[in-house]
């Protein structure tokens, strides 16, 4: 249970979060006011409503992040209970591996390898059909004396051979591993000490956390769009019990793994379809905010919409399976456990909202069809107070936590760049086609053809060229509307222009490299060398 | 009592490590360096003690690697 815990910052972070919430359902009145009354004719109606619409919709998800960021600075974030550990369950560890690189593989199978926990085995699930790959994972699990995992037919992809490989397993805990994720020695100490300590618990998810992102634009920026995730929103479904699985760096009891019948084969998103069978079996779940696994972030734009495309596919899924259960059977969860599961699956649609955001300036600098109305003052009066709050709560929580500004920008500029990968896996989700699992590419830091970017470049030239015509429109009309919505196509188009940012050629950072300094002993270790 | 093959395996399989997994950790401590929030003065100090950790992590290795050749090169065939 979460101790109520205020300082001077707390109350004023609340205040602000309050007064932002409260600006926020103004504005969304207004505009609905504004939207209702208006004497345009049907065209700029309808194109008002869906305006509208998406505006709401997109409101909707910043509140229910700000609900999370008032919940975690109301409450000091609780430490777990933890069992002093005499006897050590045994854990058998999951690296899931298809076709990976060598080095990669076997960095993570060192990492595992010394983990501190003494009753441990190493599984390496080697899904691999070329022999090559085969024949590298032998070696590994050879040298380091793990089991290696293999089956005759494959299905499901990772959460199948997961599901092949614990039928077999006696082992209490389970943890499992990407390929590109390594445990620091002390993982498995910190959590089977605190599901020991609650029979409850079905699993613990740690944060990622890339190692990577010093020399990588796209890591570095992907890594920042997972910190609202892994900051205040995980803590704040951990207190709700609504923490779902993200597939790596996650202990589970093997018992609630058997009661759900093994992880969701249905879906390419497996953990979070997993995570909704486990609540509505009434397990429980946590978040454990501590980084105890570091791992590797895409390294160029194709690896990262790889993935994005796979998780937004993954969470309309489970927008379906959870809408389901929701008309069936309402009493399944807690309403705020329903609350969770719907905006988190339904997240990826903003990526529509956000297309009308994008499209509706367009329209209105190219056609002169208007689908904002609102009188300017009431319009500054409203939203730029939120526009403004909004900023200083997203800006000010995640600094106190060391995530600088423009670190912070780099993750929401990127996800901008991905509203067409979400559009295309969003869609492909409501249609049920099952595209087959496709692992995130590791080590490949090389610049995508601009060719397999044209979706991006579209919407950039798009803007580009609305730019070029409201300007000269607004030299010969000083119309305020016209300088509003030139506004907005120029964020858009700024906000488009990074793709040449990140879309790089790097070449990857040798291991283990850190600046050179002088062999000279620092003065801090000179006391022991006299040992 | 140990056979030399175990002996000799244990061995190697230390200088692995050792070889490898501290770089490893070194990566992913730099990388938390970087998001911190420390002044570059503190950040220079920690990398100064990773390297010097490093360097005798190499150190460490080598000395691994004679043990083994010195292992090796003995007619024992139990320690």
């Amino acid at each position: 249970m979460a101790k109520n815990y205020t300082t001077r910052k707390s109350y004023l972070i609340q205040a602000v979060v309050m007064l932002l919430l409260i600006n926020l359902i103004v504005y969304v009145v207004f505009r609905a006011v504004f939207v209702s009354y208006n004497k345009y004719g049907p065209i700029e109606k309808v194109l008002s409503i869906f305006l509208f619409i998406a505006e709401g919709f997109v409101l909707l998800h910043a509140f229910g992040y700000f609900i999370g960021v008032y919940r975690m600075t109301k409450f000091q974030k609780a430490e777990p209970g933890k069992r002093q550990l005499t006897e050590f369950p045994p854990v058998a560890i999951l690296i899931a591996a298809r076709h990976e690189p060598k080095k990669l593989l076997e960095n993570t199978v060192i990492s595992c390898y010394n983990l501190s926990y003494p009753a441990k085995t190493i599984y390496i699930l080697d899904d691999s059909s070329e022999q090559k790959y085969k024949d590298e994972a032998e070696d590994i699990a050879e040298r380091y004396d793990c089991r290696l995992f293999r089956r005759e037919t494959r299905h499901g992809a990772k959460a199948g051979v997961v599901n092949d490989c614990v039928k077999k397993l006696t082992d209490k805990y389970i943890v499992i591993f990407d390929v590109d994720q390594s445990p620091m020695r002390n993982f498995l100490n910190d959590t089977v000490a605190i599901l020991e300590s609650n029979p409850r618990l079905a699993f613990i998810q740690t944060p990622q956390f890339y190692s990577n992102l010093q020399s990588n634009r796209v890591a570095l920026a992907s890594d920042m769009q997972q910190a609202c995730f892994y900051e205040y929103i995980c803590e704040s479904k951990s207190t709700n019990d609504t923490m779902m699985s993200c597939g790596t760096n996650v202990v589970i009891r093997k018992e609630a793994l058997d009661d759900v019948g093994g992880l969701d084969e249905l879906t390419v998103t497996e953990d979070f379809a997993t995570s909704l069978n486990l609540h509505l079996k009434g397990w429980e779940t946590l978040y454990y905010n501590h980084v105890g696994v570091f791992g590797q972030g895409p390294e160029n734009l194709s690896a990262y919409f790889n993935q994005q495309n796979r998780w937004a596919m993954g969470a309309v899924g489970v927008l379906k399976k959870t809408l389901k259960t929701l008309l069936k059977t309402p009493s399944a969860l807690r309403p705020i456990q329903w609350w969770e599961y719907i905006i988190t699956s339904s997240y990826y649609w903003v990526s529509w909202a956000y297309l009308f955001l994008i499209l509706c300036p367009l329209i209105y600098i190219f056609f002169g069809v208007p689908s904002f109305f609102m009188s300017p003052e009431v319009y500054v009066g409203s939203f730029l107070p939120y526009l403004i709050l909004s900023n200083f709560i997203f800006i000010t929580t995640l600094k106190s936590r060391n995530y600088g500004y423009l670190k912070i920008l780099q993750g929401q500029i990127i996800f901008f760049l991905a509203l067409p990968v979400y559009l295309r896996g969003t869609l492909l989700g409501l249609l049920g086609i099952n595209k087959t699992f496709t692992i995130t590419a590791k080590g490949d830091t090389t610049a995508v053809p601009y060719i397999q970017l044209w979706p991006q470049l579209l919407l950039w030239a798009i803007n580009l060229a609305a730019i070029t015509w409201g300007v000269n429109k607004l030299i010969y009309s000083h119309s305020i509307a016209l300088a509003a919505n030139l506004v907005w196509i120029i964020c858009h188009f700024t906000l488009y222009s990074f793709v040449f940012y990140f879309n790089e050629d790097v070449e990857r950072a040798a291991e283990g490299s850190i600046a050179a300094f002088s062999d000279e002993a620092p003065e801090e270790l000179k006391v022991y060398q006299t040992v | 009592m140990i056979t030399k093959e175990k002996l000799l395996d244990s061995v190697k399989m230390a200088s692995k490590t050792e070889e490898s997994a501290l770089p490893l950790y070194t990566e992913h401590i730099n990388s938390v360096l970087f998001l911190s929030g420390f002044g570059e003065d503190k950040k220079r100090r920690i990398q100064r003690i990773l390297q010097k950790l490093n360097n005798d992590s190499s150190r460490h290795a080598e000395t691994l690697r004679q043990l083994i050749r010195q292992i090796e090169s003995e007619d024992k065939d139990v320690y």
